[in-house]
Order: C-alpha cells, then sequence, then structure tokens
C-alpha cells in the first residue's frame, strides 16, 4: 500500500466536472484508491464519491493506493491533481 | 459543530441574555438538571453538558435565602456549562436573572414541559453528536432488510442496486455511504450531495428520482446486512470460506457479512434478494422461538 498527501489550492476546479476528471484518471489504474479526509473514506474512481468530500482550499487529502500497479499510480495521481487542482 | 444557535433554531427556544454568545460549542448528548449543583454539591459537575432548568430547580432557587441563593447561583455560573433552559415558561428569581444577564452563557427559555422536553432534546443531541462516517458501498433496502454491499471499485455495485431498484427495491445512497451510529444500530444515509444519484460507469450519473420516482428511494434506513462483493480471483485466494459470523464492523456496531464471488452476467440482484429475504426468515424464526 502506498499513501499520497495533497493540498488543494484550486477548490473550484473541483466541480462536477472536475471530478468526473479525477475519477476518470484514478480509473486508469488498476489499484483500489481511496480518498480520505477526516470521517470521509471514498471511491477516488467513482465520481460521486468525489462530491461528497468537503474540498477546502489548502486542506490536505490522503490518497490510499494499494494493487500491483500503486507505486506509478501514486505518483501519477499526485502530478495530476497537482497540476489540476 | 453543534452549536447553540442550532438548539436555538431547532427547538424555537428564547434567548434571555443579549450577550449570550450562541457559538459556544455542545459536545455532550448528556443533558443535567442541576439540582445538586444548585445545592451546593459540584462534585461530579460534568461541564460539557446542556443544563435544564424546571419547576423544582426554581422554587429551589426561590425557597433560599437571598445572600445563599446568590453565592450558590454564582458558583453554577462559574462552571461554563455550554448554555442553559428554563422550561414552563418559567422566570428565574430577579437576583438571578441579574446575574445572567452579565454572563456570556446563553439562557434561554421554552414554554415546553420539562420531562416531555428533555426527551426530546436528548433525542436531538444524540443524534446530532453521533459518531458519523462516510464509506465506500451501496446501500439498499430489499424487502425492509437494509443491505450494504461492499466490494471495490468496478465490481458492480451500482449495477445491482440499478437492478434491485428494476425490481421493486428501493436505492438509499450510491457509491458514498453516511453510516450514523445510535445506541446499537447503524443508519445509513446518503451525504446531501448526492441524494437521489447512482452512477452507472458508462451511462455517467443518473436522477434515480426523475427516473424512477421516489417509490425507488429511502432516505434513511438501518444496516442488517452487509454484502461483500469479490471476483472469483478474490474468493479463491481467501484463506478459507468465510464465516457470516466473523461479521463486519463499522464504528464499532457489529453487521452480519456475507462474501459473495462475482462473475459477469451473473444474477447478482437476484442472489443479494434471497440473502435478504433469508435473513429475515431467520429473524422471523428467533422472534418466535423468544
Amino acid at each position: 500500500m502506498t499513501e499520497i498527501k495533497v493540498s488543494l489550492s484550486r477548490p473550484e476546479a473541483l466541480d462536477s466536472r472536475g471530478a468526473a476528471l479525477l475519477a476518470q484518471f484514478c480509473s486508469r489504474f488498476q489499484s483500489n484508491i481511496t480518498i480520505i479526509k477526516d470521517e470521509y473514506a471514498v471511491d477516488g474512481k467513482s465520481v460521486l464519491g468525489i462530491i461528497t468530500v468537503p474540498w477546502h482550499e489548502g486542506e490536505e487529502y490522503l490518497f490510499k493506493i494499494e494493487g500491483k500497479d500503486e507505486e506509478t499510480a501514486a505518483q501519477e495521481i499526485k502530478s495530476f491533481f497537482m497540476e489540476n487542482f | 459543530m453543534l452549536i447553540l444557535e442550532n438548539l436555538k433554531k431547532k427547538f424555537s427556544l428564547a434567548l434571555i441574555n443579549e450577550k449570550g454568545d450562541l457559538k459556544r460549542e455542545i459536545k455532550a448528548a448528556e443533558i443535567n438538571r442541576p439540582g445538586l449543583a444548585l445545592a451546593g454539591f459540584f462534585d461530579y459537575f460534568d461541564q460539557n453538558r446542556i443544563q435544564l432548568l424546571g419547576l423544582s430547580e426554581i422554587s429551589y432557587l426561590e425557597s433560599l435565602p437571598l445572600e445563599i441563593c446568590r453565592e450558590r447561583f454564582l458558583n453554577f455560573l462559574s462552571l461554563e456549562f455550554p448554555g442553559a433552559i428554563i422550561t414552563r415558561g418559567l422566570t428565574l428569581p430577579p437576583f438571578c436573572l441579574e446575574l445572567v444577564t452579565n454572563t456570556t452563557i446563553p439562557f434561554f427559555v421554552t414554554p415546553q414541559k420539562t420531562t416531555w422536553f428533555a426527551g426530546r432534546l436528548g433525542d436531538y443531541l444524540e443524534e446530532k453528536l453521533a459518531p458519523k462516517k462516510v464509506i465506500h458501498g451501496v446501500m439498499v433496502d430489499v424487502s425492509g432488510v437494509g443491505v450494504l454491499i461492499t466490494g471495490e471499485s468496478g465490481i458492480g455495485k451500482s449495477e445491482v442496486a440499478l437492478e434491485l431498484i428494476k425490481r421493486g427495491h428501493r436505492l438509499v445512497a450510491d457509491d458514498a455511504v453516511l453510516l450514523t451510529r445510535l445506541g446499537d444500530s447503524l443508519i445509513a444515509e446518503a451525504p446531501e450531495k448526492i441524494r437521489n444519484l447512482l452512477e452507472i460507469r458508462g451511462l455517467g450519473i443518473m436522477d434515480i428520482k426523475h427516473l424512477y420516482g421516489v417509490e425507488a428511494l429511502k432516505l434513511k434506513q438501518t444496516v442488517n446486512l452487509n454484502l461483500h462483493l469479490l471476483t472469483w480471483e478474490q474468493y479463491r485466494e481467501l484463506p478459507r470460506i468465510p464465516d457470516p459470523e466473523d461479521g463486519a464492523r463499522y464504528l464499532e456496531v457489529k453487521i452480519p457479512k456475507i462474501t459473495i464471488p462475482v462473475k459477469p452476467g451473473r444474477n447478482l440482484a437476484g442472489i443479494v434478494e434471497a440473502a435478504a429475504l433469508n435473513f429475515r426468515v431467520e429473524k422471523v424464526r428467533e422472534n418466535d422461538e423468544n
């Protein structure tokens, strides 16, 4: 299992379209991806899951990645998140 | 976070002291009737609790000699509890009222009777302050049995939910389920932002209320059963056949768990229905035996 922490700088980009982009990107990988924030633990490949999370500027979010391609997934998701959100 | 302003709104309470700070936080679900504190006994006084003053507290204060009453009431206020509510529309003795105007602890009054109000307030606080958690899964009401379907992404949880809706069952939440522990039970509902929604990969997000009507939805449902879906590959790798007695745990509540291997084209909705009916039959049998 690999864990990455990302910080959100553009919460407005994580609207339903942004959530769909993130879910689509996470779906490229075989690994299971869980986004964790406080009492929330949702599926990174699910648009509905991502929408549910309270996204606030400057806050940190934990991505738990588990599977065969977790190393690559961790790296790529981190740069994708920092680039877009 | 639960603050006194929420309480004021919920129960239409009237604030007595203007200085009362409505942003004060409520951390305890228990309520206290401060009779003992007013009598001068402060041991074990829980400062996190809302104080409820009824007829007995008010008449006790009125029965005290003025100086003692003042001193006791000052000591009571120094305990910095989140807030106090006076029931039956009663008024505090004048000198107590004077002390209350100068404190930032909000004091409210309600016309309701003490015991009845305490019951309602207790239920409200317990629900608001109950432990909560949002998890990945799909929650459905299958013939009255609350079934929480879990399993990894893409295994077909939402597809099963859709098939179950078609068969007349009801969706509670798709992909993210908000769980609340109330007493010994676990209550599931959809997080507000995704209420009525269901996502099918390839189709996108669908509004179930729009497509199938309110009949296909349920707002809240107790979790009775956890169905965990696995691929045949994962199922074969399990160290042994899972025992339903093992159960799943969410927020410390144990829920019976059944693990089901999934194959494309397998009639999962039928299996979920059978599992729910089986659960009901067992419950009925248990009831009959008792």
